[in-house]
C-alpha cells in the first residue's frame, strides 16, 4: 500500500525500527519507492539507496555528477540486556534519552520469532519513593520493563536478551487547524518520508536534473555510529543534503538563540552544529531558495546536536554538505511535535533546489 | 457484563478529584442498569442501590473511591502552553513526554513539556523537574486556548490502555474505579433476591485528597456493615522490606488496624468457603484508604478493607491483573449475599 503526506509520515512514525531493527522501516520504503526510481539496492550494512537519473544539456552521463540525500532509518529504543528472575526486562538505550522521559511510558518489544509484545517501563509507585528519590531522576540502572510475566522462564518464552523495543506511541493530530502531529520516531522518519516524496516529484516531472540523484536510507545514526558513511563511500556525492529532525526548544520562558528554532517557523537550515560547519553556498542557495519560492526557512540558532553530515562531509576526499531540518519538540521521547507545515517546507524546498539547480 | 469491558470504561472516564460530577451520565449509562437507585450528594459521591426487596433489611455499604489523581490548570502561557498543579499525589516521574487531556470546554489534548540534555543549565543533571516547571503543549495559539481553557479545569492522563502476559492489563486510574468494576460485576451476576440485604454500592470522591467524600456518604447512609476496595501495591523487585503480595495471588483481605477484626476473619472464612484465591496483608498503621474513615462514622460502622494488587500505582501506566480482578468480584458477590455475616454485623 502506498502512502503520501501525512499518511506516508504516519505509518513511518508508526513502524518499529530501533537501531540495529532497520528491518521494518526499510521494508516499508521499498514498498513506498518501488516503481518511483530507476532503481535501489540495499547495501552490505543494510542501508537502503534508490537512484533518479539525471539527464538534459547539463548532465554528463560519462562521468555525472551526483548529489545524495540522507535520511536515517532508525529510531531512538532499547536493547534488552538482562531477564530478572521475577521475570522483568532490564535494557539498555539505543542511543540517547534522557531518563525523564522514559518512565511509566508503554513500549513495544520484538520477541521471539518477531512476536510482539506489550510492556511498560515501570517506575517504583511514588509512595514508597524516599523524599531523595521523588526529587531526583531515576536512573537507567533501576528501570526495568514489564511484560506481565510471572518469572524469568514465562518472560524467556517471549523475548531473549539482545531483543530490541521502541516507545509504543500513537500518532496524533492536534492543536489550532489540526497543524500540530505528534509521534514517535519523527526523528528521523520525517526525513525518510521527505525523501519519498522528493523521489516521486522527481521520477515523475520532466525535469532536466544536471546528476543523478541517489536517496540514501541509512542506519545506526541514533547510536552515533553512522551507516551514512557506507553509503556516501559507495555513492561518492559531489553534494549531499542531510534531511533530519532537529531538537528544539520554544517553550515559555526560553528566549533568543536558546530556543533554537521555531515550531511552524518552516524548515531548519543549520549553520553549524556540534558535528559539522556546513557549506556556506550551499546554505545561501537554500536560503534564497526558500526566499524565490516563498517558502518557510529558518537559521538554527544554537549549535548544539550532530547528525549524519558529520561523516558524509568527510568521507571520500570531502563532500559539499547541507543541514536540512523539520523543528521538532521533545526529540528522543514517545511524542516527538511537529508540524505538518514544515514537513511540507523541507520537502517542498529540496525539491525547488534540485529542479532549479543553481549552486556554484 | 464484561469486567474488563467494564473496567476500562469505568477507568476513562475523567474523575479527577473534585470532578467526580462530571461523568454522572457516562457512569449511569456503563452501571446504572446494575441498580434500582443512583444518586449524587453534594461531595460528589455517587450512590447506587441495588434493594433485596425486603421489608427492613440490613444496609450493606460496598465503598470504592470513583476519583483517580490528576492535574489542574494553573496558567495559559504564550505558545499556546498551560502550567498545571498536582490534584492528589501524582508520579511526577512518569510526567514528561507525556500524553494529557486538558477538560475545558471542549477535550484538548497535550504533550507534557521535556527539555533536551543540551539545554538544561548545569547541575541540573539528575535534577527532577517539579510539575510546577513542566508545560503542556496545546499546538494551539494562546488565543485560541483561552477561548477553550480557564483556570481551574482538570487534566488527566490520557487513557490509554494495553495488554500485558498473563491477563494482566495497564492504564490509567485503575486506582480505583477498577475495584468499583469488580464490584458492579459481581452485584451483576446476583439476582435480588439472593442479596443478603440492600447493597449500597458508593463511588466515593475525592479519596485521594484525603478520604473527604466517604465519611459525608457513609454519614448519609448508615449502613450495618461495610467493605471497602481499594487498589494496594503489589510486590516490586525495588521494594524488599514489605512483604507485599504478589500479582496473580488474588484479592488482598487487611487485617487494619482501623477496621473490625471479626469482619475480616469472617471474610477470610468468605474466601476459604468459596475458594476465592486470597492473600493476607497485615496493615498496623493508616491504610491510606476509605478504611480510615467510613469505620469511625455516626455511631460506628464495622468495616473491613480488601485490596486489590496494583503495580506503578498514581502513574499512566498502572498494571493490574485480571484474575485478581476475577476474584475480587467473586468475593463482592460473597460478600453481598452472606447471610451469616448479615446476622452478626445487622443493627
Amino acid at each position: 500500500m502506498k502512502y503520501s503526506g501525512l499518511e506516508l509520515l504516519k505509518h513511518l512514525s508508526l513502524a518499529f525500527g530501533p537501531t540495529s531493527r532497520e528491518d521494518v522501516v526499510r521494508n516499508l520504503i521499498v514498498e513506498q519507492i518501488e516503481g518511483e526510481c530507476d532503481g535501489y539496492c540495499e547495501d552490505r550494512v543494510g542501508n537502503l539507496i534508490a537512484k533518479v537519473s539525471g539527464r538534459g544539456l547539463d548532465y554528463h552521463p560519462e562521468n555525472p555528477q551526483r548529489l545524495m540525500l540522507a535520511a536515517h532509518m532508525d529510531e531512538v529504543g532499547f536493547m534488552i540486556r538482562e531477564i530478572t528472575t521475577e521475570g522483568y526486562l532490564k535494557f539498555g538505550l539505543l542511543g540517547g534519552m534522557d531518563p525523564r522521559v522514559l518512565c511509566g511510558r508503554a513500549v513495544t518489544i520484538y520477541g521471539k520469532d518477531d512476536k510482539i509484545i506489550r510492556g511498560t517501563i515501570a517506575s517504583k509507585a511514588i509512595h514508597m519513593q524516599t523524599p531523595e528519590e521523588r526529587s531526583k531522576i531515576t536512573p537507567i540502572e533501576k528501570m526495568y520493563i514489564d511484560i506481565g510475566a510471572m518469572d524469568k522462564e514465562d518472560a524467556e518464552a517471549y523475548v531473549s536478551v539482545g531483543d530490541c523495543a521502541t516507545f509504543a506511541s500513537d500518532f496524533v493530530v492536534f492543536g489550532e487547524n489540526e497543524k500540530c502531529i505528534k509521534g514517535k520516531a519523527l526523528d528521523d522518519r520525517a526525513g525518510c518520508a521527505a525523501l519519498i516524496e522528493i523521489m516521486r516529484a522527481l521520477h515523475a516531472s520532466s525535469c532536466d536534473l544536471p546528476f543523478d540523484v541517489y536517496f540514501a536510507f541509512t542506519r545506526c545514526e541514533e547510536i552515533g555510529i553512522s551507516g551514512a558513511v557506507v553509503a556516501a563511500n559507495t555513492v561518492a556525492p559531489d553534494y549531499a543534503i542531510i534531511m533530519e529532525a532537529t531538537a528544539i526548544n520554544d517553550l515559555p520562558g526560553v528566549s533568543g538563540p536558546a530556543r533554537v528554532s521555531s515550531l511552524g517557523g518552516g524548515v531548519v537550515v543549520s549553520l553549524v552544529d556540534a558535528g559539522t560547519i556546513y557549506d556556506s553556498a550551499f546554505v545561501r542557495y537554500a536560503l534564497q531558495t526558500g526566499e524565490d519560492h516563498d517558502i518557510k526557512c529558518q537559521i538554527k540558532q544554537f549549535a548544539s546536536g550532530a547528525n549524519d553530515a558529520r561523516v558524509i562531509q568527510r568521507s571520500l576526499s570531502g563532500v559539499r554538505v547541507l543541514g536540512l531540518a523539520l523543528p521538532t519538540r521533545y526529540i528522543h521521547s514517545a511524542s516527538n511535535v511537529t508540524t505538518f507545515e514544515d514537513y511540507e517546507s523541507a520537502r517542498d524546498l529540496t525539491i525547488a533546489m534540485l529542479k532549479e539547480w543553481k549552486l556554484n | 457484563m464484561n469486567l474488563k469491558q467494564t473496567i476500562l470504561s469505568l477507568c476513562g472516564l475523567m474523575s479527577v478529584s473534585g470532578n467526580e460530577k462530571v461523568a454522572s451520565q457516562e457512569l449511569e449509562r456503563i452501571i446504572g442498569s446494575v441498580f434500582d437507585e443512583h444518586k449524587v450528594d453534594p461531595m460528589g459521591n455517587h450512590w447506587f442501590v441495588k434493594k433485596c426487596g425486603r421489608e427492613n433489611a440490613p444496609k450493606i455499604l460496598i465503598d470504592t473511591h470513583f476519583d483517580e489523581i490528576g492535574m489542574m490548570v494553573t496558567d495559559i502561557k504564550d505558545g499556546g502552553f498551560i502550567t498545571m498543579t498536582s490534584v492528589g499525589g501524582v508520579d511526577t516521574r512518569i510526567l514528561q513526554s507525556g500524553e494529557v487531556v486538558i477538560y475545558g470546554k471542549e477535550p484538548v489534548y497535550g504533550v507534557v513539556s521535556s527539555t533536551a540534555p543540551h539545554f538544561r543549565k548545569p547541575g541540573e543533571s539528575d535534577k527532577l523537574s517539579t510539575m510546577e516547571e513542566l508545560y503542556v503543549d496545546t499546538g494551539y495559539t494562546k488565543e485560541t486556548l483561552e477561548t477553550l481553557v480557564s483556570l481551574g479545569d482538570p487534566v488527566g492522563f490520557k487513557p490509554v490502555y494495553g495488554e500485558l502476559l498473563n491477563d494482566r492489563i495497564f492504564g490509567k486510574a485503575f486506582d480505583a474505579k477498577s475495584c468499583g468494576a469488580c464490584a458492579v460485576a459481581g452485584l451483576a451476576e446476583i439476582s435480588a433476591d439472593e442479596l443478603a440485604g440492600d447493597v449500597y454500592f458508593l463511588f466515593s470522591s475525592e479519596e485521594e485528597l484525603g478520604c473527604r467524600g466517604a465519611a459525608t456518604a457513609a454519614f448519609g447512609i448508615v449502613p450495618d456493615y461495610a467493605l471497602i476496595l481499594d487498589v494496594t501495591h503489589a510486590a516490586v523487585p525495588e521494594v524488599k522490606n514489605r512483604n507485599l503480595s504478589p500479582m496473580e495471588s488474588g484479592v488482598v483481605v487487611e487485617i487494619a488496624a482501623p477496621t473490625d477484626r471479626g469482619l475480616t476473619l469472617m471474610i477470610k472464612d468468605l474466601c476459604d468457603a468459596k475458594e476465592i484465591p486470597y492473600t493476607v496483608q497485615a496493615c498496623p498503621g493508616s491504610t491510606g484508604t476509605n478504611a480510615n474513615v467510613i469505620g469511625m462514622t455516626a455511631d460506628g460502622i464495622p468495616s473491613a478493607l480488601c485490596s486489590l494488587p496494583l503495580k506503578s500505582m498514581h502513574s499512566s501506566a498502572e498494571v493490574i491483573s485480571l484474575k485478581d480482578a476475577e476474584a475480587l468480584k467473586e468475593l463482592v458477590k460473597a460478600f453481598a449475599t452472606s447471610n451469616e455475616i448479615a446476622e452478626v454485623y445487622a443493627r
